[in-house]
């Protein structure tokens, strides 16, 4: 691993509703380099909020907190809107779940990534045009020409997903959050959709934090894995080891998965303890 | 004797220039208490033939036929006692301003069954929710419970068959294996027979016992769900799929190795 691009500890997120507290993140430290860092664990566990709140995209109700939150040379908790604005898209990009609902339904697609590129770049229009051209191409889009003038829903999944991708690469940015980029899509689609990312992310030595409930996924594409259960981090490993896991959630996670090549009658029901909210 | 047949079914929408075809010729045969799995990419046709069984389009042509019945392109009531379906989204597929109860009521009341309470609270239990669940509304469930919910209002007019649409995949791994199990409980306890569309091989090789492979409107494969997991696929769409859904766990290996 290189150089530390994100330094990240003892993060807490707290939505405060009235007098009702929810401690959605609790304690959560990690740091990224230059690797595909993987958020696992199921629906509510916090893993979505811990990438949301890494470019402050919470609601008012959040109250974040934490010893550190260290990007390269801005301290992410002290900065202010406007120093946010610039890290946004152009430094740290989100890739959305669902390609469908994260377009703007009546614009252009190719003027979509046009528009993330003016926002941060002095450029003239054609310059953008020119440069989403080449992004098209960059995530394997073969005809960029009659693309760039599509409107979303004329585009199927897969390649939505790749319009994202070339929308949120385009201002270079160091980091990628990608939250549930292949859920919506099928296995088929998925695959290509991951090596366009794997692709940019080597090229451009970009950190990935790769957020998903899919556990053999991430096993073989990502670098590392944290696992997260009711908002704590309870293991983090390299992902190749992932088989070798310790904790009982995520063994009981693994062990739920039906497998091709493993039939059995039942499968392995999570038993959860209690104890794993406190140690 | 089958429970489920399907000839040459077809089934095309729109017309003139715009007629486009997303069945062709689709031939099944679902034993009775069999468990039958369809897979293949999304646009393959693979729902729209369970909306076809489902009664939901009416304008298919060819034979279906459930339990020996011929399907007429207007369907009796009785029908519906027989096939009930299963959809993908347990959140959608609830009416967010009708208790459980209600839900549950709805079909008993359609059908003019009675003993409606000791139904509920039976196909309650069934599903492995208790009586606490009746008043409540949709928002006030998990997701896992909310799909055994449905799997409930499916099963309270004692169908025969039941039609699953994608039933897990909207849910965690973790609460996809319990109703996976469920699944495989209430199949054996009920002697049902299942169709269920998915596009995750593991839960097809998991649930079912064959597997039809469809790729735009045409069944292209149809085998065993071990000759399925031991490769014996035998046309490249199929083997494409199952190597999409190996293909990274070769790719570690190939990491740890050197």
């Amino acid at each position: 691993m290189s150089a530390i691009k994100l330094n990240v500890e003892g993060l807490n997120v707290r939505f405060v509703n009235g007098q009702k507290e929810t401690h959605a993140v609790r304690d959560v430290s990690f740091t990224l380099g230059r690797e595909k860092l993987a958020i696992v664990g199921e629906s509510g566990s916090g893993k979505s909020t811990v990438g949301r709140s890494l470019l402050k995209l919470h609601p008012t109700s959040a109250r974040i907190s934490a010893k550190a939150m260290q990007f390269g040379d801005v301290d992410l908790l002290s900065a202010s809107e406007k120093a946010m604005q610039k890290i946004r898209g152009q430094r740290i990009s989100m890739i959305m779940q669902d390609p469908k609902y994260s377009l703007n339904p009546v614009v252009k697609v190719g003027d979509q990534i046009a528009e993330a590129y003016l926002a941060h770049h002095k450029a003239s229009r054609s310059e953008a045009r020119e440069r989403v051209m080449q992004m098209l191409d960059k995530v394997h889009i073969r005809d960029p020409q009659r693309v760039y003038n599509l409107y979303p829903h004329e585009v199927s999944g897969g390649m939505g997903q790749r319009i994202m991708i070339a929308m949120m690469v385009i201002t270079n940015p160091e980091v990628i959050i990608a939250d549930e980029p292949t859920s919506a899509l099928d296995v088929s689609v998925r695959q290509q959709v991951l090596s366009v990312l794997e692709e940019l992310v080597g090229q451009q030595e970009l950190g990935l934090i790769f957020v998903s409930h899919d556990l053999n996924l991430v096993r073989n594409y990502c670098d590392r894995v944290l696992v997260m259960y009711a908002g704590r981090v309870v293991e983090s490993l390299a992902a190749c080891d992932l088989q070798y896991a310790e904790h009982p959630y995520t063994r009981g996670l693994l062990a739920a998965l039906p497998s091709m090549d493993n039939r059995r009658p039942r499968l392995p029901v999570l038993q959860r303890d209690p104890q794993w909210l406190t140690c | 004797m089958s429970m489920i047949q399907a000839h040459s079914l077809n089934l095309s929408f729109g017309a003139g220039p715009a007629l486009n075809q997303v069945l062709h010729d689709v031939n099944l045969s679902v034993a009775d208490g069999e468990s039958f799995g369809l897979v293949g990419e999304s646009g393959s046709g693979k729902t729209t033939v369970l909306r076809c069984l489902a009664g939901q389009y009416r304008h298919w042509s060819g034979e279906l036929s459930i339990a020996g019945v011929p399907l007429q392109q207007k369907i009796p009531k009785a029908h519906f006692r027989q096939v009930q379906m299963v959809f993908q989204d347990p959140y959608g597929s609830l009416h967010p301003r009708h208790t459980i109860d209600t839900a549950l009521r709805e079909p008993l009341i359609i059908h003019g069954v009675g003993d409606k309470d000791d139904r509920i609270n039976e196909i309650l239990l069934k599903v492995g929710l208790n009586d606490s669940f009746r008043y409540r509304y949709p928002h006030q469930l998990s997701g896992g419970q909310r799909q055994r919910v449905a799997i409930a209002r499916a099963l309270i007019l004692e169908p025969r068959v039941l039609l699953l649409d994608e039933p897990t995949s909207a849910l965690d791994v973790s609460v996809q294996a319990e109703i996976l199990n469920l699944l495989a409980d209430l199949r054996q306890r009920e002697k049902l027979t299942y169709l269920m569309v998915t596009h995750d091989l593991g839960v097809v090789t998991h649930l079912c016992d064959r597997v039809a492979v469809m790729q735009q409107g045409r069944i292209v494969e149809l085998l065993d769900s071990q000759a399925l997991s031991r490769d014996c696929a035998q046309h490249d769409y199929t083997r494409m799929l199952v190597q999409a859904s190996r293909d990274f766990s070769q790719e570690s290996q190939r990491k740890i190795a050197s």
